[in-house]
């Protein structure tokens, strides 16, 4: 992966590029070769230039690839594990190796085109300099913390003596990407020169930094930094260990020990600082947090191979510019599809496209896009009232409201007009697609595409076969809805589909959990704190109380019984309860603000009294009619592995990331375990939390979910 | 890309087109420039016909005034739409401009250079350039030559304060020095064309715009533009037309040009006005291959140039009886025909000439008058007088209008005729089958 050379002027370059991959990725053997090739030219030994005995001026470290520098090490070296101390040892060999490039006898340039993640970054921090292209890829960050880890090759410990406290931890403690300006501004990179220019640049400062030039002016830091960085420091740290914990609940262990070990080894001598990290890195190496992080991670990296050659699309037909249909325009439109979108009347189509405008002024101000580019883009913007341009478009995402008979005339409306090899995906959330193509002509290019609101911002689409559903359809869409940005589950024709049919026990339990007392907003504090992002009941205000109504009305024929199903969505909407879009719900609303509980939705129930329920009974419930469901779903080949369903869940509804998703955590109780859990809710609360069979048959027979834990 | 040139044996088809509406200048369009507009009827002329990006050669676009950072509308609307392959240009000929893109386009197909040409034209007089006095960028380049304060000083001494006003583009005759108003004047006072008749025919082409408007004949061909800053809103409708316009109140406003003994008033004078139009132009047999079913053909056209004095915009007298002829065909043959209306009395001026015969012996070399224009055919939709005229975006109006009324009536011949400044005239003859 790794080459040198010696150009005419005596400068090494050292060029990383991987020979059969996409992406430079440091493997255990990289690390090995880096060794090697750097106590080499250390020791002004053989440089891989045969007869080249002094050593060069400078060296450059520069990628092959196009569009990446370094996207990280191999991460499933870390899940294999078992104790504190494999994580340590890493973390040590990490360091040292990096540090051979500080430690060379000649400046160092990292010259950085494309993605520069993890441990690419880290190697970049133990150059002299570093210079990053303005190529549109470019991006420096550490994302070790998405994985329940630090960067424990130092960058943990030194990323703040780089860039400053404040920066350093907002860049470790979120994980998010540092782009070219913002790199510049915070002193994370020296210069940003044009990429094809990347190379004479680093050559000219390697020469620059070898003649003894300063050329890396050290900016003096505002003074707000400079406050933070010193006499402010320990209000930084509580400042980031509240945001922390109220982001977190504090179940994410990574954060935290982000935080520790910055403010334990920052300020002391460098190696002291990389032991504390380094120990750091191996406690969060065994935490169970990072091992189900590092399985949603590979779960949800979806390059599942398709079933067909997929169609590339160049231009998408969206039907509808209410929320659903403009949040795909928009993320179409991000990703340089050209959209054809259709309403009734331009008026709606004003309020799509305005809301497209903002959505890319919204990039602009960050300054992932210039205006210029987003001016580009939305040229592809096509607002039409009739079906015109529909006979040329790659596929159709008809995005209407959720009524069978409304989807349906659409779909013979769309079958007049558009190709015979179109696509037609209609997006639904319940809505059986065996049933909405019925009576088509080409029943085998319709399929589902269950999108969640807000597009922009939701990761997943679950994609519905029916049984007429043919390979090419299948393959387009979810080629589609990867282009798209989002992670893809398959699922099968079933009502509710798969997210929808996890979250209806759910839903019910959270009904009967109000009928047996619990306060409103105690019943949510208890689930965000179980690590969910909100609580059922703000949930379904968010959704709308009419639309998990009717969600609950297609899932009561199928497995109402089973649930013992109440009819709580449909009082509440007859109620006038919509949720927050009309200003009615489980709380009050102001002004499209969230206020207390509305005390009044207790006189809906049966029991309006109410009273504690502790936290474990409402975790224990809640989840477990949402496992025990899971259980059926997969006998059922609802989904077509447990990990599309934790990754369902997960990025779906928010069920939390670092228990892996139902099926991991399920693995991690234990089946007999939950089997008995389920047992005694079944005999304390109702026969609904009967264990599902082929759970109970799962746990009998020793299996796992997910084999080899 | 390259083609080998194969002329084509068939006419010249126009496939498609497409307009926005038209905005009074400094209203609804006013933060959307020449090039912007041209975008957005581009891109719905694709869609709505259904066009393969392949199978677009060359985009060729007009404009008038063009701004510098606009300096090639032609080839930045391709960029923009992501057909990087398309060869695009820009030409400037005054109004004809709109209209010297259709038979550009024309050109390149019979000449075996293209199958499929884009041609279009749009207008931001809301955009147009700003200049500076010349005294004025003589010195400030000095001030930044100079070394010294001292040279600095002395650069700007020669300016004077009034050359910081900015100049906005004059609409004169460069080599008489008059506006088009009052070229126009001097025409209405040699042809005796009082101000009642130029009211009437101007309350005509508004009953006539606004009829066609409330039957739906123009509506289809009009392509929405979402507005800035917020773009949530889309302007659907020309905001020009006057439905409720009288004689009365057009004989109220006072005359612009010539203040004291004028006859032109705001109202019988076409505005200043944000617009663009496109048409896709093909040869016919290719249409037909890409299963288009086109909107007409063209039969013949002419373009004309006459001395600017005394009758500068009297281009279209000469222009009609030449297209004719070359189209083989009589005035009478003709079932409509769209005469630009850059002044009511520049139309009514035209229609005399061409009735006339001593028009037709002395400046033709014409035994006979070219014809009377039955009214019943004339801008039946209404003209530019209640459209306005982005100048480029005209050509394109008048082409599109023209075929599609040609179809609504079930009628094979048409015409329309453009005047210029610069004392130029074209007109053009369309048939539908």
């Amino acid at each position: 992966m790794i080459s040198y050379q010696v150009d005419d002027r005596n400068i090494g370059v050292l060029t990383l590029d991987h020979p059969h991959k996409p992406l430079n990725i440091l493997s255990a053997a990289s690390f090995e070769e880096l060794e090697r090739l750097l106590t080499g030219l250390a020791l002004g030994g053989p440089t891989g230039s045969p007869g080249q005995d002094r050593p060069p001026v400078g060296l450059i470290i520069i990628s092959g690839k196009a569009d990446n520098f370094i996207v990280g090490a191999d991460i499933k070296v870390f899940a294999g594990f078992r104790t504190a101390a494999d994580g340590v040892q890493a973390s040590r060999q990490g360091q040292r190796i990096f540090g051979l490039f500080a430690a060379l006898p000649f400046p160092t340039v990292a010259a950085i085109n494309g993605t520069c993640l993890g441990g690419g970054l880290e190697l970049a921090l133990n150059c002299t300099s570093r210079l990053i292209s303005d190529h549109p890829k470019t991006a420096l960050g550490f994302p070790e913390v998405k994985l329940g880890l630090l960067p424990g090759a130092s960058g943990c410990t030194l990323l703040p003596r780089l860039v400053g406290l404040q920066a350093a931890l907002d860049m470790m403690l979120t994980g998010k990407n540092v782009y070219p300006y913002k790199a510049l501004k915070i002193g994370l990179a020296d210069e940003i020169v044009s990429a094809p220019a990347l190379l004479g640049a680093a050559k000219e400062r390697v020469l620059q930094l070898s003649a003894g030039r300063v050329v890396i002016a050290k900016r003096r830091k505002p003074l707000v930094a400079r406050l933070l960085d010193g006499p402010l420091k320990p209000v930084v740290y509580r400042v980031a260990r509240k945001q922390v914990l109220k982001q977190t609940g504090g179940r994410y262990p990574a954060p935290l020990e982000i935080l520790k070990v910055v403010r334990r080894s920052l300020g002391r001598r460098l190696p002291a600082a990389l032991e504390l990290e380094a120990e750091g890195f191996g406690r969060l190496s065994a935490t169970a947090q990072h091992k189900a992080l590092t399985h949603v991670f590979f779960a949800g990296s979806g390059k599942g191979k398709l079933p067909a050659e997929p169609v590339a699309v160049s231009r998408l037909g969206v039907l509808g510019a209410g929320l659903m249909g403009t949040g795909i325009a928009t993320v179409a439109l991000d990703k340089g599809i050209t959209v054809r979108h259709k309403d009734i009347d331009y008026q709606a189509l004003g309020r799509a496209r305005g809301h497209i405008q903002k959505y890319f002024q919204g990039r602009v101000k960050k300054r992932i896009l210039a205006s210029r580019e987003t001016g580009l883009t939305l040229t592809h913007y096509s607002p039409t009232t009739d079906y015109s341009g529909f006979g040329r478009v790659e596929v159709v995402i008809e995005a209407a409201f959720e009524d069978l008979e409304l989807k349906r005339h659409l779909i013979a409306e769309l079958e007049a007009v558009v190709a015979p090899e179109t696509v037609i995906a209609t997006n639904t959330s319940s809505l059986p697609i065996a049933q909405v193509a019925a009576g088509a002509q080409h029943p085998e290019r319709i399929i589902g595409m269950h999108f969640f609101s807000p597009v922009e911002k939701m990761p997943l689409v679950e994609v519905i076969t029916s049984k007429a559903t043919n390979a090419l359809t299948l393959a387009t869409t979810v080629k589609l809805g990867r282009r798209l940005g989002k992670t893809v589950i398959v699922a099968q024709d079933s009502p509710g589909f798969y997210i929808n049919r996890i979250l209806t026990p759910y839903l019910n339990e959270t009904f009967k959990l109000l009928e047996d007392g619990i306060p409103v907003d105690l019943l949510d504090r208890h689930v965000r704190r179980m690590g969910l992002p909100v609580g059922p009941c703000t949930l379904l205000d968010e959704v709308g109380l009419d639309v998990a109504g009717r969600v609950a009305g297609v899932m009561a024929p199928f497995i109402g019984r089973r649930l013992e199903m109440t009819d709580h969505n449909q009082r509440f909407t007859e109620d006038g309860r919509l949720g927050r879009k009309n200003g009615h719900g489980f709380y009050t609303y102001s002004q499209g603000k969230k206020g207390p509980v509305d005390a009044a939705v207790y006189q809906l129930l049966d029991h309006p009294q109410r009273r504690t329920i502790p936290y474990e009974q409402v975790r224990d419930r809640l989840l477990g009619a949402l496992y025990n469901e899971a259980a059926y779903c997969l006998d059922e080949g609802l989904i077509d592995s447990a990990s599309a369903g934790d990754v369902g869940a997960i990025y779906g509804f928010g069920f939390p990331p670092f228990l892996g998703g139902p099926y991991w955590a399920m693995d991690q109780l234990g089946l007999p375990a939950l089997v008995e859990q389920l047992s005694r809710l079944a005999q304390e609360h109702g026969s609904r939390f009967t264990p599902a069979p082929p759970l109970v048959k799962r746990a009998a027979a020793g299996e796992w979910y997910h084999p080899v834990n | 890309m390259e083609r080998s040139p194969t002329r084509p044996s068939g006419r010249i088809a126009i496939v498609g087109g497409v307009r926005t509406p038209f905005a009074k200048a400094f209203t609804d369009l006013t933060h959307l420039d020449a090039s912007d507009l041209a975008k957005v009827v581009t891109q719905e002329l694709i869609q709505r016909l259904e066009l393969p990006t392949d199978a677009i050669d060359e985009v060729i676009w007009g404009s008038v005034l063009p701004t510098m950072s606009n300096l090639n509308v032609g080839r930045e609307v391709p960029i923009a739409l992501g057909l990087t392959h398309v060869v695009g240009h820009t030409l400037g000929q005054q109004c004809a401009s709109g209209i010297r893109a259709v038979t550009a386009a024309a050109e390149r197909i019979m000449a075996g250079q293209a199958q499929a040409v884009i041609a279009g034209g749009s207008e931001s007089m809301s955009n147009t350039p700003v200049t500076y006095r010349q005294r004025l960028v003589l010195a400030l380049q000095a001030v930044q030559k100079a070394r010294s304060l001292g040279q600095r000083l002395s650069a700007l001494r020669r300016v004077r304060l009034g050359d910081f006003l900015p100049r906005p583009p004059a609409i004169e005759e460069p080599s008489t020095g008059l506006s088009m108003g009052q070229h126009t004047e001097l025409m209405a006072q040699i042809n005796g064309i009082s101000r009642g008749e130029q009211d009437e025919y101007t309350l005509l082409s508004h009953q006539n715009a606004a009829t066609a408007r409330a039957e739906g004949r123009v509506n289809g061909d009009l392509v929405p533009v979402s507005l800035p800053p917020r773009h949530n809103h889309f302007f659907e409708q020309d905001n020009l037309i006057r439905e409720e316009t009288t004689l009365e109140q057009l004989g109220k406003l006072r005359p612009v040009f010539d203040r004291r003994h004028g006859t032109l008033t705001a109202g019988n004078s076409s505005a200043l006005t944000d617009g663009a139009a496109v048409v896709l132009v093909m040869g016919e047999e290719r249409a037909r291959e890409l299963g288009y079913q086109a909107w007409g053909y063209i039969r013949a056209y002419a373009y004309v140039a006459i001395p600017p004095k005394p009758q500068l915009l009297l281009g279209p007298a000469y222009s009609t009886p030449l297209a004719l002829d070359r189209a083989g065909l009589q005035l009478g043959d003709l079932d409509l025909i769209e005469i630009h209306e850059a002044f009511a009395a520049q139309v009514l001026s035209v229609l005399q000439k061409l009735e006339s015969e001593q028009f037709a012996r002395e400046e033709l070399g014409r035994s006979a008058a070219v014809g009377r224009v039955d009214r019943d055919k004339l801008n039946v939709n209404g003209g530019s007088l209640a459209y306005g005229h982005p100048f480029a975006a005209t050509g394109g109006r008048l082409v599109i209008n023209l075929l599609q009324e040609l179809r609504r009536r079930d009628l094979q011949l048409g015409m329309l005729t453009i005047c210029t400044s610069n004392a130029m005239g074209v007109s053009m003859v369309l048939e539908r089958a």
